[in-house]
């Protein structure tokens, strides 16, 4: 036992020793992240294992970082430029985590798939009558779409963006800066194929899957290819008049003999896919069979698997593929927020009134809305008249519909809202659910919670007798935080911050007595050889 | 021989062993606590006005916890009218050091009511175990009381920044008018920071005053002084002042036997008054080349006292280890080409921390940052990494949340 003890110590020992040694012989050894780390001699870059053996030689120009699929970029003969600290030039290539060079260094391009320039449509739903796109206002309509896409032929369903065209991801390239990760699983590389647009060179674009470490799409054919959607890969060869094909990544092949003519495409869902033509928009299999149902216009949802449809001045609601959710028979229906479709249809008086259903088409809340707002932090704020309430995503009202105003805040969860009660009114904080009053002295001003600090609120309030209002604070939970006795709102934030950095949580006659005693400037008027009295100090 | 071999082995072993921290947006750690006080010649009235206006908007570096206390500014209105004896009397006469220490425990002075809020809060500290320790006199709780001493009260220092303006341009009439004018913008804006001016500013005026202030230089003498704690003091601040409700006797003992309390004299450094850039500087706010050249004096005088006092040397933590290390500090703090910083990781035990350095790293000298104030400003290089990135000399298995300080 002693002897097994004694070449354990010595084993570890001795790994101790030799681990030091092998990094002597580099300028510099990375940190380990993954039992992998950078390291460079003679200005030139590799990566070593936790032993010191070199997985990738110390031969390139820069590295990357090992990716979530551990993948890193390598780059042999780029050049760094100095104010952006980009490399440009240079030839790219990709390595795994093991060692292997898995897309060799010989590509001049290596890129990221992003979203084009055209994804951020918003709606606008003036009046239950229909849309009037002169009112288009961007703060008071449904979330944008983050992904997927929006199709208009006719102008019908307007929406705030630059053109009627939406593509999908479509490769970008980037310039890297040493140590960048690549791209999670899809990295488009390319190569100068010699010919010139523009006096740029002509790059026909592949894509490097990270997950399969495979190239999915190789790089000599295709202007632009977009993100892969499950066994398919959107392609075109023609860039002056969009048209599509697909990419089979495992047959290699094209899918149809012709490409197909259309403004935008959605992803293959369930071997399906949409096309937006001259004609509209409908259903197209890998076959190239059509769908007899075409429609109008498609709105597709940011968050579910649900595009809502128009045709003939119906709405409806349909699955990626095309099953039928809800039938085209609303007047109106918006995409899906927080797992709710706003819906106008007539109310009990045959007035036209918004309401929600779910994502199966049933009812929520009845229509008895004259208008909505978007869901924010999962509260959205509706109106009755001319008095506004808030609802939650259940339906259920928050606040009444008996305000003037409400100041919902955007990005906090919290049941305290400001409202004005009355027209130009001064403001006033409510509990949620509670229709009580939280203070019964009223605000002058609010800036409302998360503007300044998160979870926090900067009130002003009128002192009796005079113009001046003083500033103070409340938090999340309806917590005065700092009383109105600030003379700005300069002056409270930065109050705000000093207490929090300090941890002073909760405000005292002691902390009233420092406010005063540092307002009073005579307590820097003493001289270096006076003895001040406890009144001008504060402890 | 067996437990010697264990013992070596479980050494061994720790040092390979790459624990994580999870870190929220910011990284807390301890940090030394600093009241700073400036002395103000009024024999230099043309600008001494412009620069205590200046100082109050200085704020307390990053790498320490604000200790202020209200009195900020002192005057003297002689030339060489201070030494060190004369401010080592000032700190005594006023009993800086019992009101340094009153804050620590956030001591009403009306009431005499104390508590333990700010030392859970800089000692990082779980509050309501620190509570339950304390109050059960338990060994761990008595080693965290300890702990809170050793590592943060005793790690408390007063700055005493004396300026001095050194220019040596002549100051016309016109100048003289305009900075009457200059010295109700800057007195307004420092007191209440934000606000209008009160005054229409004088644009003419400040056109003069913004060509002098382009030869604007200051000296700053900066002493610097550490709060001395140790257990004897401890125990009888504990026994005989400290209450947690107001408590009449405690309340006046504690006033009576202020002058029991120290400050201990560490030494003083001079700034080497060199020309500060212009460049930055808003020609609507010429003022503001004032408090660049006080704050980037009294930057250089904190890095230099630092440089020869180790007991005032700070520790700043590590943000990011990959792909390379970073830490947020800069010139501002020092760091050059050259310099040598120690890694150290801090643990708790038995209610106390410690720290132990794990490794040496030195600045990449192409990733230096510039934070010196109003480096943005000026353009200048550097200013816009956010963090100085470092290079490993020794060690390994560093991880966010480790701290460095220069050796």
């Amino acid at each position: 036992m002693k002897k097994i003890l004694l070449s354990l110590t010595l084993l570890i020992f001795g790994y101790s020793v030799s681990a030091q040694e092998w990094m002597k012989k580099y300028d510099e050894v990375g940190v380990f992240d993954n039992d992998r780390a950078y390291v460079r001699k003679n200005k030139k870059y590799g990566y070593v294992d936790k032993n010191g053996n070199e997985i990738i030689p110390c031969i390139y120009t820069y590295v990357g970082t090992f990716n979530e699929q551990g993948i890193v970029w390598v780059n042999k003969g780029g050049k760094i430029r100095k104010r952006s600290r980009t490399i440009e030039e240079g030839l790219y290539g990709l390595y795994d985590i093991d060692g292997n060079l898995v897309l060799p260094v010989e590509y001049q391009h290596m890129g990221e798939m992003v979203m084009s320039d055209y994804g951020k449509p918003y709606y606008w739903f003036k009046s239950v009558t229909g849309l009037s796109p002169q009112d288009a206002h961007p703060q008071r309509h449904f979330p944008s779409v983050e992904k997927s896409f929006f199709v208009n032929n006719k102008g019908l369903i307007w929406v705030a963006k630059r053109d009627n065209m939406f593509k999908t991801t479509e490769p970008i390239e980037i310039d890297f800066r040493p140590f960048d990760k690549i791209s999670k699983d899809y990295i488009p590389f390319a190569s100068d194929n010699g010919e010139k647009s523009n006096s740029k060179p002509k790059i026909k674009w592949g894509i490097f899957d990270a997950k399969t470490k495979k190239i999915v799409l190789p790089c000599n054919t295709y202007d632009m290819c977009f993100n892969p959607s499950g066994n398919y890969i959107p392609v075109t060869s023609k860039t002056y008049q969009f048209s599509i094909n697909y990419y089979c990544i495992e047959t290699g092949t094209l899918v149809f003999k012709n490409q197909i003519p259309t403004l935008a495409v959605s992803p293959v869902y369930n071997g399906k896919f949409m096309v937006l033509d001259e004609s509209g928009c409908y259903f197209m299999n890998m076959q190239g069979e059509r769908d007899a149902q075409s429609y109008d216009a498609v709105l597709a949802s940011p968050s579910e698997d649900i595009y809502i449809v128009y045709k003939d001045s119906q709405y409806g609601a349909i699955t990626p593929d095309g099953q039928v959710i809800i039938d085209l028979k609303y007047k109106l229906l918006a995409p899906p927020d927080e797992k709710l479709i706003c819906y106008v249809d007539k109310d009990a008086n045959g007035k036209s009134r918004y309401g929600f259903l779910d994502l199966e088409g049933h009812q929520v809340t009845p229509p008895l809305y004259n208008s909505i707002q978007s869901f924010a932090n999962k509260r959205a704020m509706v109106r009755q008249g001319d008095k506004y309430g808030c609802i939650d995503t259940n339906g259920r009202e928050i606040l009444p519909c008996r305000f003037s105003k409400i100041f919902v805040p955007e990005t906090i969860k919290t049941d305290i809202y400001f409202v004005q009660e009355e027209e130009n009114g001064p403001k006033y904080a409510y509990k949620a659910y509670t229709q009580q009053r939280l203070f019964e002295t009223p605000f002058k001003n609010i800036r409302n919670f998360d503007r300044d600090y998160n979870g926090v609120a900067f009130v002003t309030q009128q002192q009796p007798g005079k113009d001046d209002e003083t500033v103070g604070c409340i938090n999340q939970y309806g917590e005065m935080l700092i009383p109105c006795i600030c003379h700005s709102y300069e002056e409270a934030l930065k109050m705000y911050y000093t207490r929090q950095r300090e941890g002073y949580y909760h405000w005292s006659d002691a902390d009233t007595r420092h406010y005063y005693l540092k307002h009073y400037s005579d307590r820097n008027d003493f001289k270096l050889t006076e003895k001040i009295s406890n009144d001008y100090w504060d402890y | 021989m067996k437990k010697l071999h264990i013992s070596l082995i479980i050494i061994m072993l720790s040092q390979f062993c790459q624990a994580q921290n999870s870190l929220d947006n910011e990284i807390y750690y301890r940090r030394p606590s600093l009241y700073s006080i400036l002395i103000s010649h009024t024999e230099q009235n043309e600008f001494a006005t412009l620069i205590r206006g200046q100082f109050v908007n200085i704020p307390v570096p990053e790498k320490f916890n604000d200790h202020n206390l209200s009195v900020s500014v002192l005057t003297v209105d002689k030339k060489n009218a201070v030494n060190d004896t004369i401010a080592q009397d000032f700190v005594e006469k006023n009993h800086i050091a019992s009101r340094m220490i009153a804050k620590w425990f956030n001591r009403d002075i009306t009431t005499g009511k104390c508590n333990m809020d700010l030392i859970k809060h800089r000692g990082l500290y779980n509050a309501t175990e620190f509570d339950k320790e304390v109050a059960s006199k338990s060994v761990r709780g008595q080693a965290m009381l300890q702990d809170a001493g050793e590592d943060l009260i005793n790690n408390t220092f007063l700055l005493i920044n004396e300026v001095h303006y050194l220019d040596k341009s002549k100051i016309s009439h016109v100048v003289g008018v305009s900075l009457a004018v200059l010295y109700a913008i800057a007195y307004f804006g420092a007191t209440l920071a934000g606000s209008p001016p009160e005054k229409e500013p004088d644009l003419e005026g400040m056109y003069n005053l913004a060509a002098t202030l382009k030869g604007f230089k200051v000296k700053i003498v900066t002493r610097l002084y550490q709060l001395e704690w140790d257990d004897d003091i401890a125990n009888t601040f504990y026994s005989n002042y400290y209450c947690e409700t107001p408590d009449a006797a405690k309340c006046q003992a504690f006033e009576q036997h202020r002058s029991d309390f120290k400050m201990k004299y560490i030494g003083k450094v001079t700034s080497k008054g060199n020309t500060t850039s212009y460049q930055g500087i808003k020609e609507e706010e010429p003022w503001m080349m004032v408090r660049k050249a006080c704050q980037r004096a009294i930057d250089d005088n904190i890095s230099d006292l630092q440089r020869e006092y180790p007991i005032f040397r700070t520790r700043s933590p590590i943000t990011e280890v990959s792909p390379v290390i970073k830490a947020p500090i800069g010139m501002k703090e020092g760091v050059e080409e050259g310099r040598q910083y120690e890694v150290l990781e801090a643990k708790e035990k038995n209610g106390k921390i410690t720290y132990t350095r794990v490794g040496i790293v030195t600045p990449d000298p192409d990733m230096i940052w510039d934070n010196r104030f109003m480096a943005v400003e000026e353009e200048a290089e550097g200013a816009d990494l956010g963090a100085t990135s470092f290079m490993i000399v020794s060690g390994n298995g560093f991880y966010p949340g480790m701290l460095i300080r220069e050796i």
